[in-house]
């Protein structure tokens, strides 16, 4: 096809057409009658200005799905970072709790020859009963394995909270929070020297409420009042562990305790308990 | 809640097939079958020197383990066999000739089914389980031994146990070899163990048999040396009950018993009590011995005995006996012994069904063998338990280490109402 000029700075051609290159073109365009390409021409070259190759960012334009065909791949940006959030709720049902999320799968013992009742408190609402009568019995929600444990490390920065009471602090233990042992011990050390962990509760021998907390590094683990010391006593409470990367917080009832040594290694496993144990 | 303890015993089919034990009145979490005389009737003496013993938890094969010796009575050169058996529960004959297997291929509310998947004639066999709300969990399998002394700790069990009861024999693996060495121990802490040990030599023309026994706290497994018989080959103390399994100090370990297996029945849920009498010198038979200070009531007693006074030392003759018993009605035991130093094996067997232990002197004619001590339960006591000394020595005290299981301690002041409304868990990264 021969090149046509049209009204201002307009020429038309086929794409096969050797585009003119000479002094004077600056801003001219070039439309390829068989292509719909555009071209500008910059002073020194043609370059495409719309239409086949030409870079385009597309904005406020809506897409229709239905009326439009995507061939090959398509380019999306990924974010820059990408979050897996893990939930767990424990919530008393008629039948039984109900363990969904993180929980799913988690040991629920009661005493033996007990089932987990549902119960019904004036003031709390619906509760699960976990009731026993036996020696070294445990009840409540339980790690004992790789395989029925809620695990997670420090690094994940976990949070958990349990609302809970016991008829009678006599002879029990109460533990809530995560250890790096599989299965807690039946004993009132309840993270050794070489144990990492934060545990809320107290044993058959201690006076308080407390928050223990070690990092396996060999020495005893601390423990912690709730400000001037809450006795144990079989109230409804608020138990809750946060961990970030640099510091765990504890906290009964939302008084706080504020842990920033001698916590768990950021990627050791941590393995969930929340229960009563008989002496 | 209770435990749940019954002692029976049955007469098996000769052909291939099931045998359904029924009448327990519970489901049995734990079965251990016994035997020490497999082919003659109950309360019969017979020659030959037997000793089985295996437990089960479920019918999985890889959780049912068994053992079983035999020295062959008149032999002029000692013929002894022993096997393991790491997926049935009763290989009575098997090493004699007679090849029989059994195996708990169903567990019901009211008793078990014990699958013979070989066998030959009727055999005899004595049982005690145990059930019941109180047995959170048992577990079987077996370890082991190392070829040097040190702590070995049995792992993955899953709970931590109140007790364990341990048997094996002089094998290193599931086959029938030749030998007699059986052990049998008892533990619930590092303070609470006992054990003996039976044996007789291969190949001797003057026989060689010997016993041992520790029931004094010190010690849950030995073997006699099959090395050199005049010592203790095999000695391990129960060092800790641990949260997923239990460990052992090996004091003593042979070359010649480096490597052998001992299979265990681990239980949790429930009172035990671990401990030796002996029968008592004074007095005319009957003799009552009432044993307290075990703490509970007993549901079930398990007595075992080498049928010799309390010694630190390896004894004279191949003597083992192993009994059971629930109630003043119910209770059976067995015995069997092969002589040291005869020159042709002189031996004896019985199984009893009234008695709860039973001690004989083997002589050639086994029919004639005579008591040296038995008893009967009388009672399960609130503290303890009372035996009746039917038969007893004037002097010789026979120790006898046993087993007393009962329900499980209840909370002073009650039960315990553990509340929870509700809990909740998040994390990211």
């Amino acid at each position: 096809m021969t090149i046509e000029r049209r009204l201002g700075c307009e020429m038309v051609g086929l794409s096969t057409d050797s585009k003119p290159d000479y002094p004077g073109l600056q801003d001219f365009r070039f439309y390829e009658v068989d292509t719909g390409y555009i071209y500008r021409h910059t002073g020194a070259a043609w370059g495409i200005l719309d239409g086949g190759a030409a870079t385009q960012t597309i904005t406020g334009k809506t897409i229709s799905n239905l009326d439009n065909n995507f061939g090959d791949t398509i380019a999306v940006d990924l974010p820059g970072s990408f979050g897996y959030s893990r939930n767990g709720s424990f919530i008393p049902g008629v039948n039984g709790p109900w363990l969904g999320g993180a929980f799913g799968g988690m040991n629920v013992v009661v005493g033996a020859g007990e089932n987990p009742i549902n119960g019904l408190d004036s003031g709390e609402g619906n509760y699960q009963n976990f009731k026993g009568n036996l020696t070294t019995e445990k009840m409540g929600i339980q790690s004992t394995s790789s395989t029925n444990s809620l695990i997670t490390t420090r690094q994940q920065q976990p949070y958990a909270a349990v609302r809970c009471k016991i008829d009678s602090t006599a002879g029990v233990r109460l533990w809530f929070g995560f250890t790096s042992l599989q299965a807690l011990p039946v004993s009132n050390t309840i993270l050794g020297t070489t144990d990492s962990g934060v545990i809320i509760g107290y044993g058959s021998a201690t006076t308080n409420f407390t928050a223990y907390n070690n990092d396996g590094a060999g020495g005893a683990a601390m423990t912690n009042n709730f400000g001037a010391g809450v006795a144990k006593d079989n109230n409804w409470h608020t138990f809750e562990i946060a961990m970030t990367l640099t510091t765990v917080t504890c906290a009964l009832d939302g008084a706080s305790v504020l842990m920033s040594s001698q916590i768990p290694a950021t990627s050791t496993p941590l393995y969930f308990n929340c229960l009563v144990q008989y002496v | 809640m209770t435990l749940s303890f019954k002692t029976g015993n049955w007469v098996s089919r000769n052909t291939v097939g099931t045998d359904i034990i029924t009448g327990l009145g519970f489901q049995p979490k734990a079965i251990i079958l016994y035997s020490s005389a497999y082919f003659v009737a109950f309360d019969t003496i017979d020659g030959y020197t037997y000793h089985s013993i295996g437990a089960a938890v479920n019918t999985t094969a890889s959780n049912q383990r068994s053992l079983f010796c035999v020295s062959t009575d008149a032999a002029a050169t000692s013929d002894t066999h022993q096997v393991y058996n790491s997926t049935a529960v009763l290989t009575p004959g098997v090493a004699d000739g007679n090849d029989a297997i059994g195996s708990i291929s169903a567990i019901s509310s009211d008793g078990f089914t014990v699958n013979w998947s070989t066998i030959s004639r009727a055999t005899k066999t004595e049982y005690f389980c145990l059930g019941g709300a109180d047995l959170t969990n048992a577990a079987v399998g077996d370890l082991t031994v190392p070829s040097s002394t040190g702590n070995q700790s049995v792992t993955g069990l899953g709970f931590q146990p109140d007790a364990i009861i341990l048997f094996g024999s002089g094998n290193t693996s599931s086959a029938t070899v030749t030998g007699f060495n059986r052990g049998l121990g008892f533990g619930i802490s590092s303070s609470a163990q006992v054990c003996n040990s039976s044996y007789s030599k291969q190949a001797q023309a003057t026989m060689i048999c010997k016993h041992y026994q520790r029931g004094s706290n010190t010690a849950c497994y030995a073997l006699v040396d099959d090395t050199t018989p005049t010592n203790v080959g095999l000695e391990g103390a129960l060092v800790s009950m641990d949260v997923g399994g239990f460990t052992i100090n090996w004091t003593t370990v042979a070359t010649a018993q480096q490597g052998v297996k001992v299979a265990y029945l681990a239980i949790k849920g429930g009172s035990y009590k671990v401990g030796s009498i002996s029968s008592p010198t004074a007095g005319t038979a009957p003799v009552s011995q009432a044993t307290t200070g075990v703490g509970f009531q007993p549901r079930g007693l398990v007595v075992s005995t080498v049928g010799a006074a309390t010694a630190t030392t390896v004894g004279s003759n191949n003597q083992v006996g192993l009994g059971s018993g629930n109630s003043a009605s119910s209770r059976n035991s067995g015995y069997s012994s092969d002589n040291d130093g005869a020159a042709a094996a002189v031996t004896m067997n019985v199984n009893k069904t009234n008695r709860i232990v039973t001690m004989y002197t083997a002589v050639g004619a086994e029919a004639s063998s005579t008591v040296n001590a038995e008893a009967d339960l009388t009672s399960l006591d609130s503290n303890g338990f009372t035996l009746s000394w039917t038969t007893k020595s004037g002097t010789t005290a026979y120790e006898c280490i046993y087993l007393a299981a009962g329900d499980a301690a209840a909370v002073a002041g009650g039960p315990r109402n553990f509340q929870v409304v509700g809990a909740y868990f998040t994390s990211d990264s």
